[in-house]
């Protein structure tokens, strides 16, 4: 229930960040704004039916923790940029893909999905599939180079979602 | 200082579009289906960014220009969690129904 609560309020917030008329003595604008508290609520009944939240770890947590982190992925995004970039103009075509299988130990589906995200975003991979029995994913990358890099950001993850780094 | 902050934004942009145009180059040369979207979905992203955050530093130039800048701010969170996903969709895909990755030495496809 609270969950949800904090779900409208932040739809809410964010439906006024993006439409920005939020003057209750102008016609258009209060009709404007109906709309936006109908959507809203609209939005978080259908995530109550579907029952997602519920599922989550700790999602508050998880945001607050996420500007650090974000610093540091912006950055791998930029380091991992250049050397596709690289690869894409050198006049030989110097790529070495492979397929590799890399395991994690994350609990809720959230930092699960933040870890799948950001190996797509970094160092030459990208996440093909996801074995959730075996928590395992299937990763493709361009040259075999990325593997310390992924336990590196899993263990990363794993300060996100609050717990130790396992293992 | 207003130079200075022009000059900025122009190498914003400049590396915005290479970046971009490394993406469809990319999409060219690599050898088969699954090369071809790491460029797509790394540099793409890249350059989204790079564009935004020169537009970023041009809305500082006006009135409420804080409110672009807001928004801006949400478009890239987004394109951050959006481009990825999509990526891996279409990768996962193309896993489920049996395309075979490419092997150094083979004829590209």
């Amino acid at each position: 229930m609270l969950r949800h609560l904090i779900l409208f309020v932040v739809l809410c917030g964010f439906w006024a960040a993006l439409s920005g008329q939020l003057d209750w003595t102008v016609p258009s604008q209060r009709y404007l704004m109906g709309c936006g508290l109908v959507s809203c609520a609209l939005t978080t009944l259908l995530m109550w039916r579907v029952g997602f939240l519920e599922k989550e770890g700790n999602f508050v947590m998880i945001a607050l923790r996420q500007p650090p982190y974000l610093v540091w992925l912006l950055w791998q995004i930029i380091i991992s940029n250049w050397d596709v970039a690289v690869r894409v103009w050198k006049p030989k075509l110097d790529v070495d893909p492979s397929m590799i299988k890399t395991s994690y130990s994350l609990k809720s589906e959230l930092a699960v999905a933040i870890f799948a995200n950001s190996i797509t975003l970094t160092p030459g991979t990208v996440t093909v599939d996801i074995d959730s029995k075996n928590r395992e994913f299937l990763v493709h990358q361009l040259s075999s180079t990325g593997e310390d890099g992924l336990k590196f950001m899993h263990d990363k993850v794993a300060k996100l979602e609050g717990g130790e780094a396992a293992e | 200082m207003q130079v200075f902050l022009d000059i900025v934004v122009w190498v914003l942009l400049i590396a915005g579009g290479f970046f971009s145009l490394t993406a469809a180059v990319g999409v060219l040369r690599f050898p088969d289906f699954y090369t071809r979207l790491h460029p797509a979905g790394k540099n793409d992203t890249l350059g989204v960014l790079l564009f935004c955050s020169a537009m970023l530093i041009e809305t500082m130039k006006y009135d409420y220009g804080y409110l672009v800048a807001g928004r801006l701010v949400l478009m890239v969170l987004f394109m951050l969690m959006a481009s990825p996903i999509a990526c891996h969709a279409i990768t996962q895909a193309a896993y489920v129904d049996g395309l075979r990755p490419w092997k150094k030495g083979e004829p590209r496809r």
